[in-house]
């Protein structure tokens, strides 16, 4: 049965209120003032609340990752480091991740660059036979992107493909991020701006 | 293959492939990962492909390798209101204006299994060879039966998602995701549930199918729903009574137990039994329901005892609300997208008037589609395979989808739909169509062949006409000691349908089945006989010998650049048309033993005037009789003058008849037509 909400912290509980008013929350506190056990809570509640809804929780390091698996796990929770969080959601639009990095290699403003005196043609990684990959290293010429770049390209894709934002919002009715602090200005523009663009 | 929102009706003659629909679909959206195929699945045209291609000597190159096998495609639109989470999945493009996704799945061999293919086969061979050295009354075992027990190393199933192209309405076979290895489940996105044609209904004394459901629909209610309260009463009742029932065994039982007692123990009460009751609220329901029959107040008849017919029915009821039931799923899972559900020949052992019912009411009861309390409500798409006439009659053209076999072995599925749009401006021909078929004669869709006559006299005619050439050919058959290549008229499958003047608005109908059709119509001769006030021609009928034209307007649409001259003289090759492959005859009078007939009448008469004329005094269709010894009054003249009753007159010559329909003869166009209808 789904527990009494009274029973829970009082935090938790206020953070349940913003979620019933469809508002999104921010919860900050002083290290081991409990953060990470609050947002816990709030998942448990949130599940047995909502028994079919997909819940998406995100935190900075595989470390941190395990730790949450550890204390809750559940069919509908999918826990994972950011940066697996986005790739996963883009990695299926080849096409759109090809013209995407094009673009972004031929734009001088952007932190992407390649080894090339000019622009790069449309049809620089229509050879490549797996596409563009995310990896731990960086191999530009050969479409491998690896973690600064995967946030350029994601933010991106988000920014040009609105139905990208309806689309995981229909896949995970929650989404929480544990280590806010820690995360990028590139990511948190997705959820908070290109999110709120998309429909509903 | 267009699916529709809730209904499509798949219908087509038989062979048209309607159950390997079903069979593709369920082997490849069934959740087990077992592998369903065998080799039998594949079509024979196939099978003797694989055969030729591992059988022979010849090296197969990789680059010219193409994957061999059974596929499917499922392509599924979406919309902007339609939740993605599932499909996102599988889905390729963000474009917007791209929202189909292409689901492919595959039962194939590639390049590598069919080299390890040929390798295996050839030693099977040489071992099958040396076997039968050894014993000479060894019988070689063929490719096909080395296939049929190994073909599950070679070929495996394989499911993608493909890129759609929207210019070309295809997908991009080149860019694909394998579902396989991206651990992508489509359970979530298309459920697939099916009945099938062989239910398990007979009314046998022991056979309780419909009570064995009963069990089935209480246990997927209870897992689906525990806070049901009859669900929650059932058990409470329970509990009852097995207390009730214990009190009655312990006085039932109670010599047993004391014997059991008495027998003794090393122990006092070690051998003390007690007999309570534990009734298994599931069990329960499994062998001690009964479904019977209320047939008025005070009259329960077991389930057995009523029709075959609605035992069917009220048991394809009970499946379809299982079936439904599953499609909702449990508690906190929701259910998929797309809930297809198949349902094969409803009319299997279900009588005509079964099948109209079931039809009539299969919209409402599936309309609902899924409903789950916690809203989670879902569509409900379902496709009915069929070739009864009668489902078809009740049913709206725009569900229905025809199979038509194409040359070649190919068939494609036609949108019955697609018609209004061939009809155009003619929206009133469409409509007439539409009801006339569907209403009258829907068999038409199933038949082989098409005979599209004027009227009642034609329609009493025909099937004795028919039957009057098979047992001609018959005979001519036995005299030359030839075998007839055809089959007899009457067993051939054709469809009998009266168009009156209207064979013209067939046209595009006949082209859209594309089935070989004999048109059979009068050249109805008319000439002018005068002017009227205003000075326009009056124009009436007449002998062809005077006529100057036709008034048959299917004649007049068919052979619009032919002269009236040509037209009546025209020898049979002259009168056949082809509408898309449809072969088409049209079939009127011509000139025989120099009369040309203008109608069936003239035409019957002047071919067997004695016979009429011995009858005559019999015949009920005519007055006038004495006219037949008017030397002055010509066929023409009889039937104008003679006939009272065209359509009595069609019965006298089938009630005179002799046995062997030997005393009169067939005008030549509708013999000619009817040996040419026979032939494939």
């Amino acid at each position: 049965m789904v527990k009494e909400r009274l029973t829970l912290e009082p935090e938790v509980q206020e953070i349940l209120h913003f979620i019933d008013n469809k508002r999104n929350f921010l919860l900050s506190g002083g290290a081991g003032s409990g953060k990470t056990y609050s947002l816990i809570q709030v998942i448990r509640q949130v599940i047995a609340e909502n028994p079919t809804s997909k819940v998406a929780c995100m935190t900075y390091t595989n470390a941190a990752v395990k730790e949450i698996e550890e204390r809750v796990s559940h069919r509908n929770l999918n826990v994972s480091t950011i940066h697996d969080f986005l790739w996963d959601n883009i990695k299926h639009f080849k096409k759109a991740l090809k013209s995407a990095l094009i673009e972004l290699i031929n734009d001088v403003e952007s932190k992407i660059n390649i080894d090339e005196t000019t622009p790069i043609l449309n049809d620089y990684f229509d050879h490549l036979e797996k596409g563009i990959q995310y990896k731990e290293y960086l191999k530009i010429k050969e479409g491998i992107i690896s973690h600064d770049e995967l946030l350029i390209v994601s933010n991106f894709i988000f920014e040009k493909y609105p139905s990208l934002s309806s689309i995981v919002k229909d896949k995970y009715q929650f989404i929480f991020i544990d280590e806010y602090q820690d995360t990028s200005k590139t990511v948190v523009d997705i959820f908070l701006n290109h999110f709120k663009k998309s429909k509903n | 293959m267009d699916l529709e929102e809730d209904l499509s009706l798949i219908i087509g003659k038989n062979n048209t492939g309607k159950t390997s629909i079903l069979l593709a679909l369920e082997k490849f959206l069934s959740q087990t990962e077992r592998n369903n195929f065998s080799f039998d699945d594949f079509n024979i045209e196939f099978k003797k492909e694989i055969s030729r291609l591992i059988d022979s000597d010849e090296e197969v190159l990789e680059d010219k390798y193409d994957r061999l096998g059974i596929k499917l495609r499922l392509f599924i639109q979406y919309t902007e209101t339609d939740n993605l989470s599932n499909v996102s999945r599988v889905m390729m493009d963000l474009d917007p204006n791209n929202n189909v996704i292409v689901l492919g799945f595959e039962y194939s061999m590639d390049f590598n299994g069919c080299s390890s293919l040929k390798k295996d086969y050839a030693e099977f061979k040489s071992t099958e060879k040396i076997k039968k050295e050894a014993k000479p009354d060894y019988s070689i075992r063929s490719v096909y039966d080395f296939l049929r027990l190994h073909q599950t190393n070679y070929f495996k199933i394989n499911k993608r998602s493909f890129e759609y192209d929207p210019t070309s309405q295809l997908a991009n076979e080149e860019v694909s995701i394998d579902l396989e290895k991206e651990k992508i489940s489509i359970s979530d996105i298309i459920n697939f549930k099916y009945i099938s044609a062989k239910r398990d209904v007979a009314n046998k004394d022991v056979d309780k199918t419909l009570s064995g459901q009963t069990s089935r629909i209480y246990r997927r209610t209870e897992t689906s729903d525990d806070q049901n309260q009859a669900v929650e009463d059932f058990k409470d009742k329970l509990s009852e009574t097995d207390s009730h029932l214990s009190g009655i065994y312990k006085a039932l039982f109670e010599d047993i137990v004391k014997k059991v007692r008495d027998f003794g123990g090393i122990k006092i009460n070690e051998s003390e039994i007690e007999i309570i009751s534990t009734l298994q609220h599931r069990e329960l329901l499994e062998g001690n329901t009964t479904v019977v029959y209320k047939h008025d107040e005070g009259n329960h008849l077991p389930e057995h005892y009523n029709g075959l017919g609605y035992m069917n029915l009220i048991s394809m009821i009970f499946e379809i609300e299982i079936l439904v039931n599953e499609f909702k799923r449990e508690k906190d899972k929701k259910p998929a997208d797309i809930n297809l559900l198949f349902i094969e020949e409803p009319e299997a052992h279900t009588h005509p008037q079964m099948q109209y019912i079931f039809i009539k009411n299969i919209k409402s009861l599936l309309g609902e589609g899924i409903k789950r309390e916690d809203g989670e409500n879902r569509n409900l798409q379902y496709i009915i395979s069929t070739h009864s006439a009668c489902i078809l009659s009740d049913s709206d053209f725009g569900d229905i989808k025809y199979l038509k076999k194409e040359s070649g072995s190919g068939i494609i599925a036609k949108n019955l739909k697609a018609l209004e749009s061939e009809y155009k401006e003619e929206t009133a021909q469409y409509q007439f169509l539409k009801q006339y078929l569907t209403i009258s004669r829907a068999e038409i869709f199933f038949a082989d062949k098409a005979i599209l006559i004027e009227g009642d006299t034609e329609r009493i005619l025909i099937p004795t006409l028919m039957r009057k050439i098979d047992i001609e050919e018959k005979k001519k058959y036995e005299v030359s000691g030839e075998r007839d290549k055809c089959l007899p008229l009457l067993s051939q499958n054709i469809s009998v349908i009266e168009v009156g003047a209207y064979s013209q608005i067939f046209e595009k109908f006949i082209e859209f089945l594309g089935i070989k059709s004999l048109i059979i119509t009068d050249i109805d001769a008319v000439m002018v006989t005068g002017q009227d006030e205003k000075g326009k021609d009056i124009i009436n009928a007449c002998r062809v010998s005077e006529g100057t034209s036709s008034s048959n307007s299917a004649l007049n649409h068919f052979f619009s650049d032919k002269s009236w001259y040509d037209l009546i003289d025209s020898p049979i090759e002259s009168r056949m048309i082809l509408l898309g492959e449809a072969s088409v005859l049209i079939s009127y009078q011509s000139s025989q033993n120099g009369y040309h007939g203008r109608s069936v009448e003239d035409a019957f008469i002047s071919l067997n005037i004695d016979f009429v004329k011995e009858k005559r005094s019999e015949f009920r269709g005519l007055k006038n009789i004495k006219y037949l010894d008017d030397p002055a009054k010509d066929p023409y003249d009889l039937a104008h003058d003679c006939v009272n009753k065209k359509t009595h007159f069609a019965l006298d010559i089938l009630y005179h008849s002799n046995e062997e329909l030997s005393n009169w003869e067939i005008p030549d166009y509708i013999k000619e037509g009817l040996l040419w209808l026979k032939k494939d």
